[in-house]
């Protein structure tokens, strides 16, 4: 790892987006979520509504990169508007909201905004606490 | 609806958190985190062995809340923090309570085989009944 581009906690600015993708809910994601979770009774009508979390977690793995070792995810927000649609492309947006520091730990909130390819909706907010390693 | 969203409690869901489902979720979320799949590693650590991921505990309660919400249209806010760790091969079950006094608000959990809260936290509906 190139230590140069680690997103450490001194590169990360509130307000500022760190990067987007690109996400679908595709078939492949929802055979391995009823593997994991089983198949529930409300699957036949809606996306599992965990995948807001997968999804936002799968952002920001994927654009914050690399890390330090060693995070700590300790709590989790969200506020849904509506889920995305099977086969529905969205975009995923990652942008530092604050950090700070409490007790010798460095403190960052991460924002995982999508919006509908499609109609421009907004679906979903999740915004995520981590403890940042370095 | 009204029925479902008079309802005092979530439906309750449970998986065994093993190492298969571990490595499944990882390949799902793209995160490979040492802690979660390295056993060696995670042995090494103040964890002293493998731990699952926290959103894969809090999907558990997504699919809870899902069903409580189910034909709900308004938006839904979900606020939780991770308590403990979830140890290879516990048994996880999540569910929630409605708050009293607070239209829409439930008290939600997920809670390892001892019965101790992995996570806690409130969810609320922008348009309570």
């Amino acid at each position: 790892m190139d230590s140069e581009s680690v997103w450490t906690f001194d590169k990360l600015v509130p307000g500022v987006t760190v990067g987007a993708e690109r996400q679908v809910v595709s078939q492949d994601l929802l055979s391995r979520w009823y593997e994991l979770y089983g198949v529930s009774p409300l699957d036949a009508q809606e996306v599992p509504m965990g995948l807001v979390s997968v999804f936002s977690m799968q952002a920001f793995m994927n654009i914050v990169a690399p890390r330090p070792p060693g995070n700590i995810h300790v709590g989790q927000e969200f506020k849904i508007i509506r889920l995305p649609k099977p086969g529905g492309y969205f975009t995923n947006r990652i942008s530092c909201v604050d950090k700070f520091k409490r007790k010798e730990r460095r403190v960052v909130q991460l924002q995982a905004s999508a919006v509908c390819e499609e109609s421009r909706d907004k679906l979903f907010d999740a915004r995520m606490t981590i403890f940042w390693a370095a | 609806m009204g029925g479902v969203m008079a309802a005092k409690t979530l439906p309750e869901f449970q998986i065994a958190a093993t190492m298969d489902r571990i490595l499944l979720y990882a390949g799902i979320t793209n995160d490979f985190n040492p802690l979660h799949v390295d056993p060696d590693f995670a042995r090494q650590t103040p964890m002293g062995g493998p731990i699952a991921h926290g959103t894969m505990s809090l999907n558990l309660l997504m699919q809870s809340v899902q069903h409580l919400a189910a034909g709900r249209q308004d938006p839904l806010e979900v606020n939780v923090r991770f308590i403990r760790p979830v140890r290879v091969d516990e048994t996880i079950v999540s569910g929630g309570q409605r708050r009293d006094g607070e239209p829409g608000a439930y008290d939600v959990w997920v809670r390892n085989g001892d019965g101790e809260s992995v996570i806690e936290g409130v969810i609320s509906f922008s348009r309570p009944e």
